[in-house]
């Protein structure tokens, strides 16, 4: 009971702060808000291949791009009435196709980059799964009829869902925060199933894996998808809270950030991710404000989280809820 | 039931089998012994699926099984446990025996339900564990066992994939005389029900279970037949035994 109240305080730290925003009237602050539950999002599904999986994954920017690039190029068509290149269908401009369509997309692409990048460990991984992710940040850019370097702008709005206007950014942040949470129970529980228990068996050892006659390989890549698709999905999301995609979504400082989440938040414990992302762009946004040299200040701070906070937030949590005043000490 | 048919590998310019042939029957413990490099692991290494021979066949019950991978072997029911433990160092012990329960049963089924409350997975694993008398560390971290308790885990996962064949590398290496003891009553009643190989330097332990023995010096099968007569064997004691001692 004690671990579920645990799980649930992050997520309704991102409840609670836009209302309260708004009720202070700063709703200006609300996409802020809304930008830690769309990191938190992308951040969890990184955290399930690499805390369940062991794979680090320096790439995930690329779905990232591509969920957002979904949303773009459906609005773009949708805006001026011409038909996408895809068949000739005309564009769209709904949650329930591009949400869906995200997901698949990311996850169809992700599955051969995994398959490529899995024939490596370490590493090697990581390299590779950056290299292919460039690949596809140089391909955006080179997407000259939806904008090359400039990106799509979605000035006229949002996604609508179902037909109704999400243009309202309290519901579009409890929309981003619902979809949150279904990714979280929906990870959680598979990676206590047999396919997470699988991916957890080779990530410490996969030889013996074997032996016992798995191929992980299949689970791995599979896991891999799964993860790439949740990415696009928050990149999808990401395309409505900014109104606005360009190839820098895919840029590797995305898919360092998103590493960054979830060691800060603690490696393998999905609910972390949703405190690295608050934590990481709340300091961010506050240290913004207080220096333009933000980032000297942000990064040994980072260096001494991570060095007393074993297993991160998450685990900083977990030992404050114990009630042990052992704490923030290794 | 498991047969080595001519096995040649080499790595370079050392020949670490050179023409093996043995056959492991059911109901039966052959036990392969030689000194260290001799090449017993690289042989189990090669009927496991783990190393591919340069030559020479491997047959399950006749058939042969040299182009099946690890894992495609595991599910005939090859089994292995390792000379060095190789285990699942965060899970529990049950959770590490539940993995390879999970393995031998019908793929993907349930999948979708917690493999922790699963009780098609948690008794057998359990079971498997009280059969090698470590029940009481069920909940322990395998990274937390003590060295003799790791062996014991090691051979209950292998256990539980309910093998037809086991492949045991030194399972007592590193162990107590009183766990020695106690894992050669548990290999001697696995024996009726599957067919045994057992790579194993401590000579009391071979000469007390193996119904077949095979010395293995160089890569080079120099002696098989049944225990009494290798141990009479005179190049067995010029190549091996006198030198047991040490390879203990």
């Amino acid at each position: 009971m004690r671990a579920v109240l645990r799980d649930a305080l992050p997520f309704a730290v991102l409840a609670a702060a836009p209302v309260a925003a708004t009720l202070a009237g700063a709703d200006w602050l609300v996409p802020v808000f809304t930008r830690m539950a769309v990191f938190a999002l992308a951040a969890m599904a990184l955290d399930f291949i690499l805390g369940v999986g062991g794979m680090v994954s320096l790439g995930h920017a690329a779905f990232f791009a591509l969920g957002g690039y979904v949303v773009g190029i459906g609005s773009h068509h949708a805006y001026d009435g011409s038909p996408t290149p895809f068949f000739g269908l005309p564009g769209w401009n709904d949650l329930l196709i591009s949400l869906p369509l995200a997901f698949v997309v990311g996850a169809v692409i992700a599955l051969p980059f995994g398959w490529v990048s899995l024939r490596t460990r370490g590493a090697y991984f990581i390299m590779i799964t950056l290299a292919l992710a460039q690949m596809v940040y140089y391909g955006l850019v080179g997407l000259t009829s939806y904008g090359g370097d400039d990106g799509i702008s979605m000035w006229w709005g949002h996604n609508t869902l179902a037909g109704f206007e999400t243009a309202d950014r309290i519901v579009l942040h409890f929309l981003c925060l619902a979809l949150l949470v279904v990714a979280f129970v929906v990870l959680k529980r598979l990676r206590a199933a047999p396919f997470g228990r699988v991916l957890d068996g080779a990530r410490q050892n996969e030889a013996r894996m074997r032996a016992l006659g798995y191929r992980p390989l299949a689970y791995q890549v599979g896991a891999f998808a799964v993860s790439g698709g949740i990415v696009a999905v928050a990149g999808a999301l990401m395309a409505n809270v900014d109104e606005f995609v360009s190839p820098g979504m895919g840029h590797w400082t995305i898919s360092g950030e998103l590493l960054v989440i979830v060691i800060l938040g603690g490696i393998g414990s999905l609910s972390g991710a949703v405190w690295g992302a608050v934590v990481l762009l709340g300091l961010e946004e506050g240290l913004r404000e207080i220096t333009e040299h933000w980032p000297i200040i942000l990064g040994p701070l980072l260096v001494v989280i991570v060095l007393f906070a074993r297993g991160g937030i998450a685990g900083l949590v977990a030992r404050l809820g114990k009630g042990g005043g052992r704490a923030g000490s290794p | 039931m498991l047969e080595a048919r001519d096995l040649r590998k080499s790595f370079g310019a050392i020949v670490a089998t050179d023409g093996l042939s043995l056959t492991v029957e059911h109901g039966r413990i052959h036990a392969l012994i030689g000194p260290n490099g001799a090449g017993k692991s690289t042989a189990l290494a090669q009927l496991g699926g783990s190393l591919t021979p340069d030559e020479g066949q491997v047959l399950l019950d006749g058939r042969p099984i040299g182009g099946l991978d690890e894992a495609s072997r595991a599910r005939l029911g090859i089994a292995r446990s390792f000379q060095i433990s190789a285990l699942f160092p965060e899970m529990t012990a049950r959770e590490s025996v539940a993995m390879a329960v999970m393995a031998a049963r019908p793929h993907h089924a349930r999948f979708w339900r917690p493999a922790a409350t699963d009780r098609g997975l948690t008794d057998p694993a359990q079971a498997a564990l009280d059969r090698l008398g470590i029940g009481h560390l069920a909940h322990t971290r395998a990274g937390q066992l003590a060295h003799g308790q790791r062996r014991l885990l090691e051979m209950a996962m292998a256990l539980a994939c309910r093998p037809r064949v086991l492949l045991l590398d030194e399972p007592m290496a590193g162990l107590g005389a009183t766990e020695t003891r106690s894992l050669t009553e548990v290999i001697r009643g696995l024996r009726p029900d599957m067919a045994i190989l057992l790579v194993e330097h401590d000579m009391d332990v071979v000469f007390e279970l193996a119904d077949v023995v095979t010395v293995l010096v160089d890569g080079r099968v120099i002696a098989s037949g049944p225990p009494a007569a290798i141990r009479d064997d005179p190049e067995v004691r010029r190549a091996y035994l006198s030198e047991g001692d040490e390879a203990c």
